[in-house]
């Protein structure tokens, strides 16, 4: 059996605007989980409670089976993380920064890390601050590969890099878990990164969870219904999402399978993608008219 | 104590050394005033160029990132707080050893020049105990009120009213054990010349170690449940 390197039971976090709704996950060793939503829906809030840059209101966090505040040390030591906006002495070459972050880490590879920086073409002799927005990213990326983490947490790591950066590095993640006992937790916007190497998606909305399941129940069960039939004629079927066009309606549901049965030949059948599902999901309460 | 936390903490010190050295002149500077200047500029220079360095309060400030790498890292976090404090006292200790070492190559040189007293370096000490600890209990007072602005300002008043008034006739009375005004002289010239005498001087190194006993455990509290 799977065990599960990270899990999130009941969690909660308050600020004055925003409130982190008992939330509930598990990522299971080898897999890669994409954390979606849009602005403001939680995704920094949980990488940062994850990693206890903040504090809990309740619920709990066990990362590789211990709690992640009292072993905090320990945990780390295990994770590659990369936050939105890379931290490090700006005025610092690449190789000083690497050179004292390396001694952080007992499995720091020094070897795997010259690697990564020449994949990256990332310019050692450089200061910090010298780099671009998406060179920062990369030199982030690098120092977060460079000592054989278990759990990778990346918040938003492809925002500013260029499409064919962006590609090799979701391969880099992609072989990273190879070896069965790492994952990788991550944030994203771009739902077509989630679609070429997640194994599963949490959908976010206002602090809450609107979804979290494997992206390969995703494929078989979700789809897209494009109908002229009135909704009294759709019976039970589970309607995750519906809007109206101007001569059809579009329907999100999770069983496409029942769908092909209700619904009549004119009407048109297309796999969800990530992308719709977001939108449908995200647009609020809209299933709630519909019939479930 | 994690030293490879400690050679970090150093570094982000040192790439604030342009503080740390602007201490030392001041300091050589206060040499040829009398008191109350000479306090002055002592409280001045301390509350101005060492806030900063020993404060943790970068940590909380994504714009400034000089801390906030180590919270990512496997460190605990009651060993960031130690280790800044520690490096930060260490590297207090070394300006001061740095301008004793001065005044007395100056005396030396010239015997107009004065040799920086043990008074004088407890004052500073103790400057620096109080600040700091004024500073820790602030900070969360300081963060809350963010959204704030005239508690923002009535927070950073005290602060500076307490630095500047307050501090000098406290360290004064508390040394010579009498809150009453001085008839003659005034609480920095009593301050400097009470702390070369043991008994106040011993009064004020059990007060400064309770001080900085006080602040760290303060700080550690603080940082272990803060939000980043």
């Amino acid at each position: 059996m799977m065990a599960n390197i990270l899990e999130v039971r009941n969690l909660r976090k308050a600020y004055d605007q925003f409130t982190l709704k008992d939330i509930s996950f598990h990522l299971p060793e080898g897999f890669v989980m994409g954390l979606v939503g849009p602005n403001g829906s939680g995704k920094t809030t949980i990488i940062k409670l994850i990693m206890n840059l903040i504090m809990k209101q309740s619920g709990d966090i066990k990362v590789f089976g211990q709690d992640h505040r009292a072993c905090e040390a320990q945990i780390k030591a295990r994770i590659g993380f990369v936050y939105e906006t890379p931290n490090f002495y700006a005025n610092l070459r690449l190789d000083q920064i690497a050179s004292l972050i390396a001694p952080f880490y007992t499995a720091w590879d020094q070897a795997v890390f010259r690697r990564h920086c020449q994949a990256f073409q990332l310019p050692l002799d450089h200061t910090f601050k010298s780099l671009s927005k998406g060179m920062q990213m990369k030199f982030s990326l690098a120092l977060a590969l460079s000592h054989h983490a278990d759990l990778l947490i990346l918040d938003e790591p492809t925002s500013g890099l260029d499409p064919v950066f962006r590609r090799e590095f979701l391969e880099l993640l992609r072989d990273h878990v190879q070896d069965d006992h790492r994952a990788v937790l991550y944030s994203t916007h771009i739902t077509s990164d989630l679609e070429r190497i997640a194994d599963y998606m949490t959908l976010l909305k206002d602090g809450e969870i609107l979804l979290s399941l494997s992206i390969n129940e995703i494929e078989e069960n979700w789809g897209l219904i494009k109908t002229q039939q009135e909704d009294t004629a759709w019976g039970d079927l589970d309607v995750k999402g519906m809007r109206q066009r101007e001569s059809f309606t579009e329907i999100l549901t999770s069983d496409i399978q029942k769908a092909r049965r209700i619904f009549d030949q004119n009407s048109l059948f297309e796999k969800a993608s990530i992308e719709d599902i977001m939108f449908f999901l995200a647009q609020g309460d809209s299933h709630e008219h519909g019939p479930h | 104590m994690n030293t490879v936390l400690i050679k970090n903490l150093r570094l982000i010190m040192m790439l604030r050394a342009y503080l740390l050295l602007m201490m030392i002149p001041v300091y050589f500077f206060a040499f040829y005033f009398s008191p109350p200047i000479k306090g002055i500029l002592y409280v001045f220079t301390t509350v101005i160029v060492f806030g900063p360095l020993v404060s943790m309060q970068d940590a909380t400030d994504f714009k400034n990132k000089t801390h906030m790498i180590f919270f990512s890292l496997p460190v605990n976090r009651k060993d960031i707080v130690m280790g800044n404090f520690y490096t930060a006292y260490s590297l207090l200790g070394l300006v001061i050893a740095l301008v004793f070492l001065g005044s007395v190559l100056m005396h030396l040189w010239s015997p107009q020049w004065k040799i920086m007293t043990f008074g004088e370096i407890l004052f500073i000490l103790t400057i620096v105990c109080l600040e700091d600890l004024l500073e820790t209990c602030f900070n969360g007072f300081y963060y809350d009120t963010n959204d704030h602005p005239f508690k923002l300002i009535f927070a950073i008043s005290l602060f500076f009213l307490l630095s500047f008034l307050v501090y000098p006739y406290l360290i004064a009375s508390i040394s010579r054990l009498d809150f009453s005004w001085p008839k003659t002289g005034n609480p920095m010239q009593l301050t400097l010349d009470l702390f070369n005498k043991p008994l106040p001087a011993l009064i004020v190194c059990i007060l400064v170690g309770l001080g900085l006993g006080l602040t760290l455990r303060q700080k550690i509290h603080y940082f272990e449940n803060k939000d980043l």
